[in-house]
């Protein structure tokens, strides 16, 4: 079995709800869903999923988060930034799955929280060493029936 | 309607052979024309960019180096041109391998962070030794080894230097000082150092809280991506009086290359300063082109508190380099059972790639204050700058530019001609030409260790699987980009080495 971003097999993408697109430096989040939340939600784990393979990682506990923003590029932006935190620092969380229990679209805030476990060398494989989101092209097409995000990543 | 590709190369004119000027009216509101340096291959791989752009109707995808470039002429209080070299490839705001100054003494004129990158003060360190190919072919394999054991690579590595909270304050203001006052460096190391290993201007009251915790675990620690420590030998010397004076005289000398930054630190000065800098521009008036190209006036609290915390994240790169510089000599004394100091290993000069500094130029022939941005650019000066070390007065700043895994490294000398048209600066490197999701596709595991088996370099990798993503394939070919700059004359050639060992994460 390939890890997580290495999957090309077209049924796996469409029902883990993400891909991997092409730029030059760095890799392009492609992230869809029929509402927004499950948008970005699949975009959280799609980010994972470069960092490590997301098949060996074990839902242990879960974490808690809740970030707002001033535009929803802004929002998207920490959304993906705190969660990345708690991976980079204490207690180097990683996150097999997300679930956005409260998205307010008009204050612009959501609380989510994730289930994994913290990152161990010796049993994860380390992929990409991703370091922050990006505006760069950043887009959030919503649709009546679907939303479709792209955020690049810095690596 | 956006302009078809033809359209819009009817703005981009070929001024030399390897300089092409981007005019006024490429993208809206610019300041100032761009340039871009490229030789006729890399020439081809921009234009490509810039069509597969136009093609790609907006959707997804990613802007191309050359409406980058365009994009920061467009920033205000720019002087001079927004310069891509040949190096040059997408990135997020400014593209990486652009360079922009900016008049301090203009009350409009910015700082921004996309003009410095995430990496903050990534940069190449030479150590050089006095041992020769033949000394080593024997403990390639152990040296290699414990290079790998001595320094930590990887994704959630930890830096193997025990480090307190208030260590971490200390380097963010202190620098390589830090290093030394602890017995980490030499007294000579800072000698040869961009800014003395030190950037007076840190405030590590700048750096959130947040920032401190992802860098206190990563101090030390080597990374990953297209960081890497590599043993090389002196393949060929095109200067020797510049090479002798950095203390290589042979072909076949073993020396060693560093490349890394400041981590998550840097990283995370970079996106909080992104926060604060969106509320400047709207308090401000300020508009851009690409929301990447945050900025604040340099002289706002906004643009002061970033040039603080991003010197104290300059300084946190440095400690970084000079901690695994530490490993590396220790892994070698291990290895031949002689110290240091007898190996000779010097550091020949310590590059910073990604970093915004205040430096004065003549511009219009009236010397001027201006905040040199560089992103994937490397500071050039020549020969009888005042900025440079005693020992490189007379042969100019010695320039390091890391190849990609398996192909050959260069080091350059900064000219009088570059101080003239790109404000003292040069190439940083190969410079990506593939993305890494085609490298996956493209390139397989097996023939990237065959082709590193074949040429006889060793390899320890902490993440194998990316293998192909740092593949030599994946990047522009080192020497295209060096020959680029030797002959616009903004760089001399004076060493080229080849590796025998790489380390990477």
């Amino acid at each position: 079995m390939p890890s997580t971003s290495m999957i090309e097999d077209r049924g796996e993408i469409e029902r883990r709800r993400f891909e991997y697109l092409d730029h030059p430096a760095d890799i392009q989040l492609h992230s869809w869903g029929t509402t927004i939340e499950r948008a970005f939600e699949a975009c959280l784990v799609s980010m994972f999923g470069y960092m490590t393979d997301l098949e060996k990682v074990e839902e242990q506990y879960e974490f808690y988060w809740k970030v707002s923003g001033d535009s929803m590029d802004g929002l998207l932006f920490q959304f993906l930034d705190e969660a990345l935190n708690s991976f980079h620092a204490e207690p180097c969380f990683v996150a097999k799955r997300v679930e956005i229990m409260r998205f307010d679209k008009e204050k612009l805030e959501i609380d989510f929280r994730g289930w994994g476990e913290s990152f161990d060398t010796s049993k994860h494989e380390t992929e990409a060493d991703i370091k922050s989101p990006t505006y760069s092209n950043m887009q959030i097409i919503e649709k009546s029936d679907r939303c479709d995000v792209y955020v690049i990543v810095d690596i | 309607m956006p302009r078809t590709f033809e359209e819009e190369c009817g703005f981009i004119n070929r001024l030399t052979e390897t300089k092409f000027q981007i005019v006024k009216g490429f993208v809206p509101n610019m300041n100032v024309e761009g340039r871009f340096y490229v030789n006729s291959r890399l020439e081809q791989l921009m234009f490509d960019e810039l069509k597969f752009s136009c093609d790609g109707q907006g959707i997804g995808g990613f802007l191309p180096a050359v409406r980058q470039i365009a994009n920061v002429a467009s920033l205000p209080g720019i002087v001079g041109h927004s310069i891509g070299l040949p190096d040059i490839h997408s990135g997020y705001g400014f593209s990486i391998g652009n360079i922009a100054a900016f008049d301090v003494g203009n009350p409009e004129a910015v700082i921004s962070p996309g003009g410095v990158g995430f990496d903050i003060n990534c940069g190449v360190r030479l150590l050089r030794t006095n041992l020769f190919e033949e000394d080593v072919k024997p403990v390639k394999e152990q040296l290699t080894q414990s290079l790998f054991d001595h320094i930590p690579v990887g994704v959630g590595s930890r830096g193997a230097i025990p480090m307190l909270a208030s260590d971490l304050v200390e380097c963010l203001e202190m620098g390589m000082d830090w290093t030394l006052r602890e017995g980490y460096s030499w007294a000579e190391d800072k000698e040869h150092c961009e800014e003395y290993g030190r950037m007076l201007q840190a405030d590590a009251s700048k750096v959130s809280m947040r920032a401190k915790k992802r860098g206190l675990p990563q101090l030390g620690t080597l990374g990953a991506g297209n960081h890497y420590a590599e043993v090389q030998v002196v393949d060929e010397i095109y200067d020797k009086h510049a090479a002798s004076t950095m203390g290589i005289d042979q072909e076949g000398q073993v020396v060693v290359m560093l490349h890394c930054g400041s981590r998550g630190l840097g990283h995370q000065v970079a996106t909080d300063s992104l926060v604060e800098m969106e509320k400047a521009m709207a308090r401000d008036g300020i508009f851009v082109n690409d929301k990447q190209l945050a900025c604040a006036r340099i002289n706002s609290t906004e643009g002061k508190n970033y040039f603080a915390g991003m010197a104290a994240a300059a300084n946190f790169a440095w400690v970084n380099r000079s901690c695994i510089t530490f490993c590396v000599r220790n892994a070698f004394q291990k290895t031949f059972g002689m110290s240091a100091d007898d190996m000779d290993m010097q550091v020949i000069y310590d590059v910073s790639h990604n970093v915004a500094k205040m430096e004065e130029h003549m511009v219009d022939g009236r010397p001027r204050k201006l905040c040199v941005h560089r992103k994937g650019a490397t500071r050039a000066f020549p020969a009888h700058h005042p900025l440079i070390p005693v020992d490189y007065q007379l042969i100019g700043q010695p320039v390091l530019i890391g190849g990609s895994m398996g192909t050959c490294s260069y080091v350059l000398t900064g000219t009088e001609q570059g101080m003239v048209e790109t404000f003292g600066t040069t190439c940083h490197g190969a410079g990506r030409a593939l993305s890494r999701a085609k490298s996956r596709r493209t390139i397989t595991w097996d023939s990237v260790i065959d082709d590193l088996k074949k040429k006889e370099i060793s390899i320890r990798i902490a993440s194998p699987k990316l293998i192909m993503e740092e593949a030599p394939e994946s990047y522009k070919n080192v020497t295209d980009v060096v020959d680029t700059c030797h002959s616009a004359g903004i760089s001399n050639k004076a060493v080229k080495l080849r590796p025998i060992a790489v380390i990477k994460g």
